[in-house]
């Protein structure tokens, strides 16, 4: 009798102890979270496939507005609620897309700026090497795999507009397209609502460029 | 007193052919020389005419693109080619020219934004006047200027509702020789 009483606890405390190993140091996507420096607002960054375009700290304003914030900083937790230190940044990346439309990373173009620190904290705040455009939300992807709290709200765009990893003719010719045809926020690299010659001038700072 | 009244008659048709820097604060206009001094050009049937698009007495710095736009009164077979200081994209159309430069420019008191070389193929004289770009990025009829940080700045018109320049027209009667000038109003007091 003793006997199995004592069985049943050395199991209990081994299927408890396992349950903590698993858990433990490995990012749990309900209790991790991503918030964005400004809230309240839609924001829009620029991207270029060469990495030039704007930081996250020059995101602008959808709808015009100038310039906002748009760092995101992420905390990893894991599934004890314990911060996750020294994660590696190449697995904290962003997606952006919208149905058919999608922000289209360079090779290592949309990482997250260092591994997490001791508190478990990262963020995202040097320009992104990536093309593509979506006017969705972004996401937090841990290892590939979303945060479950959902996206913040920013919307990006390129002067890759086709995410072809080069600025080339092509977008030139889409951009020209949109300049003399109807509105689409692919080629409103400014975000303020109308394709003009601002447009023109972001266009003009990445053409040529292309994915390191 | 003749002397003095000649002389003073003589510079001041002999200024007339050369317009000098308009002295008001970011204009733009199209001009024969990078200096902003000639607005009168002399061509032949298959002439080659070089004319400069230049921002002047900018408050700017620096500067990522314009949008502006011509006519080119009394031409029928003159074309017009571009080229800019820097590399650059420009999705103007027809007699406009909406670019963005690669890479900001420096500014100075006559800015070269671009070269135009007109193919003079016509034997009339031709009036180049200047306009907003269509489409236009503002709705005041006016061209623009891209700032260092992609924001737009509206620019004046170095002439305007009149022509900016012109080939082989009339430039307020004024000849481009100095001496035939000199000489043509000593006549009058002969």
């Amino acid at each position: 009798m003793v006997l199995r009483k004592l069985m049943g606890v050395l199991m209990v405390a081994l299927i408890v102890g396992a349950a903590s190993f698993a858990v433990a140091g490995v990012p749990d996507l309900g209790l991790s979270t991503a918030t964005m420096a400004t809230s309240g607002q839609t924001l829009s960054l620029f991207n270029l496939p060469s990495g030039g375009g704007n930081a996250f700290t020059a995101a602008y304003i959808v709808g015009g507005g100038g310039q906002a914030d748009a760092t995101i900083t992420v905390t990893l937790n894991d599934g004890l609620g314990a911060p996750i230190a020294n994660y590696p940044f190449e697995d904290i990346t962003l997606a952006c897309t919208n149905g058919g439309q999608v922000m289209v990373p360079c090779l290592g173009g949309a990482t997250a700026d260092a591994n997490t620190d001791a508190s478990g904290v990262t963020q995202f705040q040097t320009p992104l090497a990536a093309g593509g455009w979506a006017d969705g939300t972004t996401e937090v992807l841990i290892a590939g795999a979303a945060l479950t709290s959902g996206g913040v709200a920013l919307q990006m765009n390129s002067a890759d507009i086709n995410g072809s990893g080069n600025v080339d003719l092509s977008d030139v010719s889409i951009f020209s397209s949109i300049f003399y045809g109807a509105y689409s926020y692919a080629a409103d690299f400014n975000a303020d609502g109308a394709v003009t010659l601002s447009d023109v001038a972001l266009l003009a700072s990445g053409v040529g460029g292309a994915c390191p | 007193m003749k002397k003095l009244v000649v002389l003073a008659l003589v510079s001041l048709i002999a200024s007339s052919a050369f317009a000098g820097l308009d002295g008001d604060n970011d204009m733009m206009g199209i001009y024969f020389d990078m200096d902003g001094n000639s607005v009168c050009a002399s061509a032949a049937f298959l002439d080659h005419v070089t004319a400069y698009v230049l921002y002047t007495n900018p408050t700017l710095a620096t500067t990522r693109g314009f949008e502006l736009g011509y006519d080119l009164v009394g031409a029928t077979n003159t074309s017009v080619a571009k080229a800019f200081p820097v590399s650059a994209t420009d999705v103007g159309t027809g007699n406009n020219i909406i670019a963005g430069f690669a890479t900001p420019i420096a500014t100075s008191p006559a800015t070269v934004m671009a070269t135009l070389d007109i193919f003079y193929l016509d034997f009339n004289p031709i009036d180049i006047v200047l306009r907003a770009a269509d489409p236009s990025s503002n709705t005041q009829g006016l061209p623009m200027v891209v700032r260092e940080d992609f924001s737009l700045m509206t620019v004046g018109f170095s002439a305007p509702g009149g022509p900016a320049a012109t080939i082989n027209g009339d430039c307020n009667g004024v000849v481009d020789n100095e001496e035939a000038s000199f000489g043509s109003v000593k006549a009058l007091f002969r």
